[in-house]
């Protein structure tokens, strides 16, 4: 009897420190998740910011006002006269 | 067996036998009482009474509140090009205080950076404030730069700013936004509620190295403003824009607008107003660059009222587009007052009078009916009621009741004077022309669906004013130089005396609204340029040819065939570019 019940209690005791290492070792894989996700975020905030500064650039790249100037001073196009233009009727 | 004498029990002790004195153990248990005493007291005082500061105190070793900044929305056109992004920017400021300890090289460097005078520098640090703003809004890889710097008492904060890519090209249509990114005017601050993001926060838990190792609790999540889709088409746009511009220039004028509505839909394709400002850049600023005109001034409209006059006309059956009127060789007399007419004839059908712009002939068409009715139908058309769009500062107009018009105002209303308006309550009375005869909601945002129209007058009487109206641009009409190549286009002219002081003077407010391509109306286009000041003034030759340029590119930008054969030396251009 003695023995059996020294036997329960050393398991229990065994049991309960590595349940306990569990806690450790999961808790702190947990940071070190939440700090990789952190991280991913922060880049991701940054390309997110990137993405509008490229759109921005892209904006003012098209601006009309620019693309005019280049076409007419660069190029020397000029917008086609109601002549030069013809209509093509698509049938469906 | 004998054992040890019984007498001798567990609990003899010599010692006991001495019989210490009672009181010694008294004290010494009164001793360990009060010593409990005070450990419970005080347990109870850091657990019960202490407890918030002392977890307060412990979770400011770790816990953090982040704020999570949100963004706000961008504004595209119509085709999606952006026209108002925002993005991150630096704020630099100071704790006057800290920022003592800098040293005269320190400060000289930072004000290199800041693009500052470094006694202006001083003059902020040197300020008895507990917070002062070095310089907002600097970009990021300044901001970096200074930071690097690592100096005491200099801090930065994250903020946003808001740009425009197009420039003034479209300032009054978008408007703008505060430094504290809120919208101030135009859409900006129309759909602000729309655009405007709200920042979250959370409580983390950071490690020695200040990273972030738990989330405990999300406080309010972010919410990024939305995106809004104007009904404006940026290329449009920027032709109304040049167009307004050299008109302008040419004309020295002192103001002028043009409003390009899509009469399918009732959207504002574009909308511009000289002078203008640049939204990037708002360091001289002045009231006259700020005005939404159209929105925002009213005048009197002039004569663009008389195609009004003619589809009352007509729509009562008392007139037809043949029917002649006596126009009295040019004047009228009419209750005390002369009536003039600029180019005088004897009779005039309705329709000559529309295309020779009478102001007699509409006169006598007004004074046909009672002010009740007259009042009745420019009050459907929408003069005198604010549209309501939201934009900030619009004008309502006046249109006075009819029991307080006496018989010559009701003659002078009829060709648009003694009743003001704004241009885009022009623009949109124009629809009913343009859509045979209903009125559309304007949108400043794209519609997919367009609205249910509101009957003002019948298929027919429009189809005829729009064809009288296509006279003023043919030969014979007062506005042939508001012919587009390829095209059909109606429209009328109006040239209107401004009031200074409640009296007419020789300034005026040239306009023109038209519609095109007149066999399936797609736009309505008006322009308004106030006190033309070069040698001309009429509207005929002044925003005429404004709108001509807005309404070819226009039609072109949309991709609309042309309803008209060209005319025959457009015809040989056509046949030598096709041999080549």
């Amino acid at each position: 009897m003695i023995r059996a019940d020294a036997f329960l209690v050393a398991l229990f005791i065994v049991l309960a420190a590595s349940s306990a290492l569990g806690v450790i070792s999961s808790q702190h894989e947990a940071r070190k998740l939440r700090n990789a996700l952190e991280h991913e975020q922060n880049r991701a905030q940054g390309l997110d910011v990137e993405w509008g500064r490229l759109q921005l650039e892209q904006s003012t790249l098209i601006a009309h006002r620019r693309v005019e100037g280049i076409a007419h001073d660069r190029l020397g196009m000029t917008p086609p006269r109601a002549g030069q233009i013809l209509v093509l009727e698509a049938t469906p | 067996m004998s054992r040890a004498p019984k007498a001798v029990t567990f609990n003899h002790n010599p010692l006991l036998q001495r019989l210490l004195p009672q009181w010694r153990a008294r004290v010494v248990l009164l001793v360990l009482l009060v010593g409990m005493g005070v450990l419970v007291g005080r347990s109870i005082y850091l657990q019960g009474v202490h407890n918030e500061f002392l977890q307060a105190k412990g979770e400011m070793r770790y816990a953090r509140v982040l704020e999570v900044p949100a963004t706000r929305g961008k504004i595209a056109d119509r085709n999606g090009n952006l026209l108002a992004v925002s993005t991150p920017v630096n704020s630099i400021w100071a704790i006057p205080s800290d920022a003592r300890q800098i040293t005269p090289g320190q400060a000289r460097q930072l004000a290199q950076l800041l693009g500052m005078n470094v006694r202006e520098l001083n003059a902020r640090i040197a300020a008895g404030r507990d917070f002062v703003f070095l310089k907002r809004q600097v970009p990021p890889e300044l901001a970096q730069k200074v930071a690097a710097l690592n100096l005491p008492g200099i801090h930065q904060q994250n903020e946003y700013r808001r740009y425009y890519p197009s420039g003034e090209v479209m300032s009054h249509m978008l408007g703008f936004t505060s430094v504290e990114d809120r919208g101030q005017e135009g859409i900006e601050l129309t759909f602000e509620r729309m655009l405007a993001g709200q920042a979250g926060s959370r409580r983390v838990i950071k490690d020695r190295r200040g990273q972030v190792v738990e989330d405990v609790e999300s406080i309010r999540p972010p919410r990024d403003g939305a995106d809004v889709t104007l009904a404006m088409d940026a290329k449009i746009q920027y032709l109304a824009y040049t167009a307004l511009n050299e008109a302008m220039r040419q004309h020295r004028a002192k103001a002028g607008s043009i409003v390009v509505l899509d009469a399918h839909t009732g959207e504002v394709l574009a909308l511009v107003n000289a002078p203008t400002f640049n939204p990037n850049d708002r360091s001289h600023l002045t009231g006259a660059q700020l005005r939404n005109r159209v929105f925002t001034d009213t005048f009197e409209p002039g004569s663009i009222m008389k195609p009004f006059v003619a589809a009352m006309a007509l729509e009562s059956g008392k007139f037809r587009a043949s029917t002649a009127i006596d126009t009295s060789s040019g004047h009228f007399n009419f209750a005390g007052h002369t009536i003039h007419d600029t180019h005088p004839y004897r009779t005039l059908t309705v329709a000559e009078v529309i295309q020779k712009s009478s102001n007699i002939g509409a006169a006598k068409m007004a004074l046909e009916f009672k002010p009740e009715q007259m009042w009745a139908f420019y009050d459907r058309l929408g003069f005198g009621a604010p549209l309501e769009l939201g934009f900030p500062g619009e004008a309502r107009g006046n249109l006075r009741p009819a029991r307080e018009w006496k018989p010559i105002e009701q003659a002078t209303m009829s060709y648009g004077h003694g009743v003001s308006v704004t241009l885009i309550q022009i623009a949109r009375a124009y629809l009913a022309f343009a859509r045979d005869g209903e009125l559309l909601p304007l949108s400043l945002t794209r519609v997919d669906e367009p609205p249910q129209g509101v009957r003002v007058f019948s298929p027919r009487v429009a189809r005829e004013v729009r064809q009288m109206m296509e006279t003023v641009v043919n030969p014979g009409g007062t506005a042939t130089r508001a012919q587009v190549a390829g095209y059909r286009v109606a429209g009328k002219t109006g040239t209107a005396n401004k009031i200074e002081g409640g009296r007419y003077v020789n300034k005026y407010v040239s306009s023109f609204v038209g519609i095109a391509p007149v066999s399936n109306p797609r736009l309505v286009v008006a322009v308004s340029i106030d006190e033309p000041s070069a040698d001309q003034h009429f509207g005929g030759t002044v925003a005429a040819p404004v709108f001509a340029r807005v309404a070819e590119g226009a039609l072109r930008a949309l991709g609309i065939a042309p309803d008209a054969p060209l005319a025959p030396l457009q015809l040989t251009a056509m046949a030598h570019g096709g041999e080549q």
